[in-house]
């Protein structure tokens, strides 16, 4: 597709999100832009999830001793994830970049504690579930039956209501 | 960056009492109640462009040169010229991370920050997701979270 690569993750097209990338392959810099478009009907989550990763990917420079753009694979991947894992109801998550251009999620509710990790440049791709003191972790490959166990617990009808 | 013998042996070493202050910005950082509170991508190494230099790098603040320089970590967002509201400080134990989560730790001053110090050593998701554990604030950012 001329000088983007567009990924399509769903069949029909209400949400576009587009942004340009510098991609690392081997050892050289290319430069190519690059683009996710979303296509719904999308989940309640999209919005704010699409919005934060924008947000992130504007950032110049997330350290200031050194770190890369936002690797667009692993955006790829993380997205992937929470559409393969997330409810409609799900929470969305907290979503951080990583010095290396990798990407992070993570939700908090209650005593239930996720993360999961995109991060192609350190090969490391895992979700680590912690409910109360007890935590486990499996890569990301196998995140779905780990996920589930606890999807219930991620859900908005879990959230006290925000206070006055 | 600032080159560091990669051993813990230099003439002034980075004794087990001393406190390291971590300057964490919004971006890794949550709202929760209303408040900034650090994720562990906060405890992530940098990642520097050239090859040359060490990848498993995270830039401190090392208490007792602070303390010398009559310094305070509160003040350190102010003190610091790329820093500002967006930052808060975050505080770890040199002896928790050199002993339970084998990190050495360096002194590395800079020309904007003599107090400045590495913490050496992989940081995998796990990893750093105890050092949040461990961390605790010394001062959130001033930024307002609910202009988050």
């Amino acid at each position: 597709m001329n000088a983007s690569t567009v990924w399509d993750i769903n069949d029909s097209s209400s949400l576009r999100w587009e942004v340009p990338y510098s991609l690392q392959r081997l050892s050289s810099v290319v430069e190519a832009p690059r683009a996710i478009r979303l296509r719904g009907p999308l989940p309640p989550w999209a919005d704010s999830v699409v919005s934060r990763l924008s947000q992130l990917q504007a950032i110049p420079a997330v350290d200031p001793r050194g770190s890369r753009p936002m690797n667009a694979d692993d955006v790829f991947d993380a997205l992937d994830f929470m559409i393969r894992v997330m409810r409609e109801d799900t929470v969305a998550p907290w979503i951080g970049r990583l010095t290396s251009g990798g990407v992070q999620l993570a939700w908090n509710v209650g005593d239930v504690e996720v993360e999961a990790v995109f991060d192609r440049a350190r090969e490391d791709a895992e979700i680590i579930v912690a409910v109360g003191e007890n935590e486990w972790d499996e890569p990301i490959a196998n995140a779905e039956t780990l996920f589930a166990t606890v999807v219930d617990r991620l859900s908005t009808s879990h959230l006290e209501p925000a206070s006055a | 960056m600032s080159p560091h013998p990669r051993d813990d042996t230099s003439e002034s070493p980075v004794g087990d009492d001393v406190l390291v202050y971590r300057l964490v910005p919004t971006h890794w950082c949550d709202v929760v109640n209303g408040q900034w509170e650090f994720q562990s991508a906060a405890f992530d190494n940098s990642t520097p462009e050239s090859d040359d230099e060490c990848p498993d790098d995270m830039s401190v603040v090392l208490s007792d040169t602070l303390a010398t320089l009559n310094r305070t970590p509160e003040a350190l967002p102010e003190d610091t010229p790329w820093a500002g509201d967006e930052y808060g400080v975050a505080v770890l134990e040199v002896d928790y991370l050199r002993h339970e989560e084998e990190q050495q730790l360096f002194r590395t001053p800079e020309d904007d920050e003599p107090a400045h110090g590495d913490v050496c050593g992989k940081k995998a998701p796990k990893r750093r997701k105890r050092l949040k554990k461990h961390a605790q604030w010394v001062v959130r950012p001033a930024a307002d979270p609910r202009l988050s």
